[in-house]
């Protein structure tokens, strides 16, 4: 396997574009069974995106290219009883998933029109109560990897209300930078849609989690929805949960300018150890991030709480998903979000009383990592067991 | 064009000090007087400006390219020599004397404190000249002094009678800066929509929009949140919205379209499919076209409502092919024809034919 047969190779990988783990599929070629007793549960995740479908490799069932309009889906996902916390345990290159060790895929339902997609998401967040998550994925994710992500977020977490990916068409390669920002551009007036959608059903909070450009996205449709005169959603808009943003400071401030202070302050995660975003702010012009800015206080002043997990682990070299990727802090998120945000205390990281935040998961683990999150108000230093 | 004074103090006031250092790049005001005489001079334009630029700390640039949270306004008189030829903007090289008679030179600056006083000179200016303002947005790599030079050719070459205004975004004014630009520009479109709300106020009954390259992302973006508060015509002022080589991915300007919906009267986009400066953003942007050199647009475009014009057969000022509505001589002043001929609310159907016979008469044969 030495000189002209792995050049050969590599090759093949670059033309077919499959290299390593990037395959992007979400579906086996065929179905891998695994006894019941080897499933810790199943997820219905709910789907709106502006990829199209795949046509070149189906059993991504939607890539990195463009569409024009919304396409709906409902992804069956399965959740294996070895998992851990915080992680994502996905199959090896092209190899199938096993439900007994990996994430997989069960099922993927696509609907017609969003008339139908409505119907069903409504019935299942009527089911479930009355809540509902939107997941805005970030930059460099392909289809899958937002549903993977989804998937763990709304399993670690316990959240109880019906989860909903909303997946713009990230090109998935760390080269697409731009190309991501412009699809990420293009998808603004779909998300607003989907927003609006949700007000529609039986919805009474709509939560909102942003990773990375996926905030982007998010803060551009909460900006159209204010220009509007509906910023609050018909007053479902729940928890806004911005993780690790992918903006340039100046503009996340001229758009909460636009916004106006949020009757319930937005929550922003960043860490100032963040590889992801010092490679945006480099090309950007050497400008921070929302992400990675070191003054917390700067941007409370715009109504929302920054709590910085600059001392808190992340699980890759990158720094960049730590809310959802260190244990401790995506069962923060989780206990966050378990209180509806109508029924909140003006909390920081709301739910709850901020002195009482982590404390049971504090407990839990030896080492203590502190979480410092600046309010509007008040800056407060939390003992938490992340790691 | 304001009719000369007699004597003209053509003067070119250093009006804030420079130092005794060479000149810098990216300057707009002189740094010595140099007096002209009124014979070699064509022409004194007054330039409105408003910019979410800092002002530099460097005077002679006035504005730099950082960015500034605020709106700041000023007016700049600048004067074009006799020897000025169309669609060229003569600007004096290094170490060269501030000369009028051969130079595009910036004879007088002005501060407005806030936005009251800069209403008050523009409606004054506005009222004497017709009722008509053109808003010029301009590029990526654009420094301030590039952006008013660019507008009194445009306003010079054109004939353009109404009242030139200028929006200058910080545009870092760097090749590099590509990302920081389109930062710059995000930032700035609430102050481009609050430019054009000032103005539907200045007692203007018409506004004409004219954008080149990324300043069409900011315009489109503007007008798109306009639209979105049911405002999108200005309260019926808005005029032609002229977009020159848009640096906008093709589904982006889509969706821009689609929520703006089909304009009364169809945008102008104006193209050209040897767009180097194009090239180089689609390439970065994952290899998707450009509007501005987006080789189907005439048949893929056209429906959101928008006439497009396709400059690919006429020559440039320089390598790129980026900026041939301006400094194509013949372009430029078709342009004007254009913004002259049609002051009134035309149906579409005459915007359409004439625009056709621009794009005719723009066909290589012409130039």
């Amino acid at each position: 396997m030495q000189g002209k047969t792995a050049f050969i190779v590599a090759l093949a990988l670059l033309v077919t574009g499959c290299a390593g783990r990037n395959t992007h599929d979400l579906l086996n070629k065929t179905a891998v069974e695994a006894p019941a007793s080897a499933i810790a549960a199943t997820h219905d995740i709910f789907v709106v995106t502006t990829r199209q479908k795949a046509t070149k490799h189906p059993r991504q069932v939607f890539d990195g290219d463009r569409s024009l309009t919304s396409s709906f889906a409902e992804v069956e996902m399965t959740v294996p009883k070895v998992h851990k916390v915080g992680a994502i345990e996905r199959a090896r290159g092209s190899a199938p998933s096993d439900p007994a060790k990996d994430f997989s895929a069960s099922r993927v339902t696509l609907y017609g029109d969003a008339g139908q997609f409505q119907k069903a998401v409504g019935a299942d967040i009527a089911r479930r109560g009355d809540r509902v998550l939107v997941f805005v994925h970030g930059f460099n994710n392909g289809f899958d990897d937002g549903v993977y992500r989804i998937t763990q977020i709304a399993h670690d977490t316990g959240y109880k209300g019906t989860p909903v990916l909303f997946s713009w068409a990230s090109a998935g390669k760390i080269t697409g930078y731009v190309y991501d920002k412009e699809s990420a551009n293009a998808a603004r007036d779909d998300l607003e849609a989907t927003l609006k959608m949700l007000a529609r059903t039986k919805a009474k909070s709509i939560d909102i989690v942003a990773h990375s450009m996926g905030t982007w996205v998010t803060m551009e449709a909460l900006r159209q929805l204010a220009i509007e005169g509906n910023r609050d959603l018909d007053d479902k808009l729940g928890y806004v949960v911005l993780a690790s943003p992918d903006i340039d400071v100046d503009v996340f401030k001229k758009q909460m300018m636009r916004y106006g202070k949020p009757d319930k302050p937005f929550a922003i995660l960043l860490s100032g150890d963040d590889r992801a975003l010092k490679l945006s702010g480099f090309i950007s012009g050497d400008k921070p991030r929302v992400g990675d800015y070191g003054d917390a206080a700067d941007l409370a002043q715009y109504g929302v709480v920054v709590a910085d997990l600059t001392n808190t682990k992340g699980a890759d070299r990158l720094n960049h998903a730590k809310f959802a990727d260190n244990p401790m802090l995506v069962q923060l998120l989780g206990d966050q979000l378990k209180t509806p945000a109508a029924l909140a205390t003006g909390a920081p990281l709301p739910g709850q009383p901020i002195e009482q935040l982590g404390n049971g998961l504090g407990q839990a683990v030896g080492s203590v990592a502190q979480i410092i999150i600046t309010t509007p108000f008040k800056v407060l230093s939390v003992a938490t067991g992340g790691e | 064009m304001k009719v000369l004074p007699k004597t003209l103090l053509a003067a070119v006031l250093a009006v804030l000090v420079a130092g005794c250092a060479g000149h810098k790049p990216e300057e707009l005001l002189g740094s010595a007087v140099v007096t002209a005489s009124i014979a070699d001079i064509s022409g004194n334009h007054a330039i409105f400006i408003a910019t979410t630029r800092k002002r530099s700390d460097d005077p002679n640039k006035v504005f730099d390219g950082e960015r500034s949270p605020l709106l700041s306004f000023a007016r700049v008189n600048i004067t074009v020599p006799k020897s000025h030829e169309t669609g060229k903007i003569e600007r004096k090289s290094r170490g060269k004397s501030d000369d009028p008679s051969k130079y595009f030179m910036a004879s007088r600056a002005t501060g407005y404190d806030s936005a009251a006083k800069f209403q008050s000179a523009l409606n004054t200016d506005i009222a004497a000249r017709g009722g008509r303002v053109m808003v010029f947005v301009h590029g990526y790599n654009t420094g301030f002094d590039d952006a008013v030079y660019r507008l009194t050719q445009i306003v010079h070459d054109s004939g353009y009678p109404g009242t030139p205004v200028l929006f200058s975004w910080a545009s870092g004014a760097s090749t590099t800066g590509y990302v920081y630009d389109k930062e710059s520009a995000a930032a700035a479109r609430d102050q481009l929509e609050a430019t054009l709300r000032l103005l539907a106020q200045s007692g203007a009954r018409r506004i004409d929009l004219v954008a080149h390259s990324m300043g069409t992302w900011v315009t489109m973006e503007a007008l798109r949140q306009l639209a979105i508060e049911g405002n999108r015509n200005l309260g019926g002022k808005l005029g032609d919205v002229v977009l020159a080589s848009p640096d906008i991915d093709v589904d982006v300007f889509k969706s821009q379209m689609q929520r703006y919906g089909k304009p009364d009267k169809p945008f102008i986009v104006l193209l050209s499919d040897d767009d180097r400066a194009l090239r180089l953003s689609s390439m970065i942007a994952g290899s998707q076209p450009r509007v501005g050199d987006y080789k189907n647009a005439a048949t893929d475009l056209t429906s959101y409502g928008v006439t497009v014009v396709d400059m690919s057969g006429a020559k440039a000022g320089d390598r790129f092919n980026h900026t041939k509505f301006a400094d194509n001589p013949d372009l430029v002043t078709l342009l004007g024809k254009r913004l002259r001929q049609d002051d009134g609310y035309a149906s579409d159907r005459e915007v359409t034919d004439r625009i056709i016979q621009l794009n005719q008469q723009a066909s290589p044969g012409a130039m």
